[in-house]
């Protein structure tokens, strides 16, 4: 079954899970024990705040709380909403009154930990106003959550929701070699080994970071590497960061054909495609246009705009 | 050509950044930053002139290459020597909010300051508004400490972030020039340099927020500004409601001709806070560094009050005038019955304070 709503690892990091209540990011939890990831954030439910503290102090894990993140509607008055990011969220310190989520500052290394908070400010919206770290801050903080030089470089370069109206079409652009699913991070927020953006899905650089977790996943936890594997080597239609579609089917020159879709990440965006694409079970795909087959009757398309600039590729293992 | 044509003609982008009051409601300005970044991606053997560029200017006391190197600093990870040229560039201009928020960063990667960084980032506009509120055009860690603790304890500072900070009471600093020099100034003398913006602008803006229902003209010393009653006349014609403080040390009102100018105003609200240190001229002169200010400054009073307007004498305590501090109360109570009131003003461990011997008369 593709993207059950959890996973609960029968022991190792189950208390993290149960604490946490969810297992997104679970691979990060992997990727920082195995000693690939120096630090990662998370964001908590202040409910569950003390039990997530305990259960990554079991694992020998530090933590450093920031902020409360509070998801309200960003309204046009926000002063600088042109630097949220597609987490836009109104914040306040912890210790305040609202609920929200707490960010979170998770490492091995209390240094690690005292250095990398640092940089890793979002832009939330106080007092009306978003207010955006430095750009050399995306870079390093990018270095301490373990992702390749490559690829942090080339978000340097590339990373610009005002320039690019689908910031993954230019890594996409940027690939030459087939689509390999260990580059994969389409699925970063349900089952996937990687939560960067890579700088082309061939990466190198993230093939071989990715491998040594996948190798140390399926060591601690079996059932779970099995479930990440089945959820990347999938086709998908990336419209957006954060606005994507997998389907449970092969992709065939420009047919697509499918058994179901699903949107990866609802948390964000409300999928726009989704009752039209549940409906058909083929996908024709032109230069400006995606046509929808429910078998041989067309039931919609999915057209190519300035704003939306979708396109289709498959990871799948041939 | 200057520094700044040069670096655009060379570079394809400038170092300026325009003036950015918190109260203009403008996004922050990151553009210099973002620039130098790309640049170093996209084109290392262009970065490398700009550094080049840079450190052979380094020494010259120009706020944008001083912005520049802040920024390669931090850029390279050199957060110390970044934080400080930081607080020196928020201190050439305590209004901009840009300078802040580069400050905020410069916190956030200092060793100790990590708290206050981050207190900074969610208190934005109460750093600013009680900085101006305490007259600090110095920007350094302990007057940051000061304001924080300032900020923390009024009962009037209630910050929920999720919606716009509106102060009713707002200051401008309309002059960082002054013809006092006194011991017990918040400001360091060698920081008295001209404002570098528009203030017609800067008024203007804040004068149309309506929820903004006193405004207070701080310095250095307001009545300096060659157009100080145009301003007057303008904030008064946009809006006949606002109250208006002027702070001062009410020499300008020793001269009748300045006087006269007041007429325009009668039926306004408007208020003088005149600074005055004791009863004794030699001792008023001695704190204000000043020979002849106390007469003037009488004067002043005294003229503002035949005039009819609403003074209030604030009364500042130090380590020089405490012996007679009673004496001085009691004669203006005796010889000024028609003023409005007298605040005692305790001192600020800033500034000239630190210098001279009132230290140890200062408000914790």
């Amino acid at each position: 079954m593709l993207f059950p709503e959890k996973y609960i690892p029968n022991d190792y990091l189950r208390e993290i899970v149960l604490a946490k209540g969810n297992s997104g990011m679970l691979f990060l939890y992997h990727a920082m024990l195995a000693g690939l990831k120096p630090l990662l954030d998370e964001w908590i439910p202040p409910s569950r705040i003390k039990e997530f503290e305990k259960a990554c102090e079991k694992y020998g894990l530090y933590t450093a709380k920031e902020a409360h993140f509070l998801d309200l509607p960003f309204s046009d008055r926000i002063i600088g909403k042109e630097f949220a990011t597609t987490t836009k969220c109104f914040g306040a310190p912890v210790g305040s009154e609202y609920k929200g989520r707490i960010h979170i500052y998770i490492s091995k290394s209390e240094e690690v930990l005292d250095e990398g908070k640092r940089y890793g400010w979002y832009p939330l919206a106080i007092n009306g106003r978003c207010v955006s770290k430095p750009p050399s801050d995306h870079y390093w903080f990018g270095e301490f959550l373990g992702y390749p030089a490559c690829c942090r470089h080339f978000f340097m370069e590339h990373s610009n929701h005002q320039k690019y109206a689908n910031t993954l079409k230019v890594p996409f652009e940027n690939t030459k070699a087939p689509p390999h699913f260990l580059c994969n991070s389409l699925t970063k927020d349900s089952y996937s080994y990687i939560y960067h953006i890579p700088c082309g899905f061939d990466c190198k650089n993230t093939i071989k970071h990715t491998s040594k977790l996948q190798k140390f996943i399926y060591r601690k936890d079996p059932e779970y590497g099995r479930l990440i594997d089945a959820h990347l080597n999938l086709p998908f239609l990336v419209c957006r960061e954060r606005d994507i579609y997998a389907f449970d089917g092969t992709l065939d020159g420009n047919t697509l054909t499918y058994k179901n879709c699903f949107f990866v990440d609802d948390y964000l965006y409300q999928p726009k495609y989704l009752d039209l694409l549940k409906k058909g079970n083929r996908v024709v795909i032109e230069e400006k246009e995606a046509k929808v087959y429910s078998n041989q009757r067309k039931i919609g398309s999915i057209q190519k705009t300035s704003s939306e600039d979708w396109f289709f590729i498959s990871f799948e293992d041939r | 050509m200057s520094i700044e044509e040069d670096f655009r003609r060379k570079f394809g982008f400038g170092l300026e950044r325009p003036f950015n009051d918190y109260s203009y409601d403008r996004a922050q300005d990151g553009g210099l930053s973002y620039s130098l970044n790309l640049m170093r991606e996209t084109n290392p053997k262009k970065f490398k002139r700009i550094r080049e560029f840079a450190s052979k200017h380094r020494n010259l006391d120009n706020e944008h290459l001083m912005l520049l190197n802040a920024h390669l600093l931090y850029m390279d990870k050199k957060y110390d020597r970044a934080l400080k040229l930081f607080l020196a560039i928020a201190s050439k201009n305590p209004l901009d909010i840009n300078r802040w928020i580069d400050l905020a960063f410069g916190l956030l990667h200092a060793k100790k300051y990590y708290a206050l960084g981050l207190d900074l980032l969610f208190n934005l506009y109460g750093y600013i508004h009680y900085c101006l509120k305490l007259n600090l055009q110095t920007i350094n860690i302990p007057n940051l400490l000061l304001i924080q603790r300032a900020m923390k304890s009024s009962k009037d500072y209630n910050n929920k972030y999720l919606f716009p900070i509106k102060f009713e009471e707002e200051f401008l600093i309309l002059s960082r020039e002054c013809n006092n020099n006194c011991i017990t100034c918040p400001n360091e003398t060698r920081d008295r340099l001209a404002l570098d913006c528009s203030i017609r602008e800067y008024i203007e803006r804040k004068i149309g927020k309506p929820y903004i229902k006193k405004l207070v003209f701080t310095g250095g010393e307001p009545t300096i500004l060659p157009d100080f009653f145009c301003i007057l006349q303008e904030i008064f014609s946009v809006r006949p409601d606002i109250k208006l403080v002027i702070q001062t040390n009410g020499r300008a009102f020793f001269d009748p001709g300045f006087i006269h100018h007041l007429g325009e105003f009668r039926n306004k609200d408007l208020v003088f806070e005149v600074s005055l240190f004791s009863h004794k001229p030699a001792v008023h002169d001695r704190i204000a560094r000043c020979r002849g200010s106390f007469v003037q400054t009488i004067k002043g009073i005294e003229n503002l009050l035949g005039a009819g307007c609403m003074i209030v004498v604030n009364l500042g305590l130090s380590e020089l005038n405490k012996t007679n501090f009673q004496q001085t109360l009691d004669c203006l109570h005796r010889s000024y019955p028609a003023l409005s009131k007298i605040n005692i003003v305790p001192l600020l461990p800033s500034g000239n304070c630190l210098t001279f011997p009132c230290r140890r008369i200062c408000h914790k």
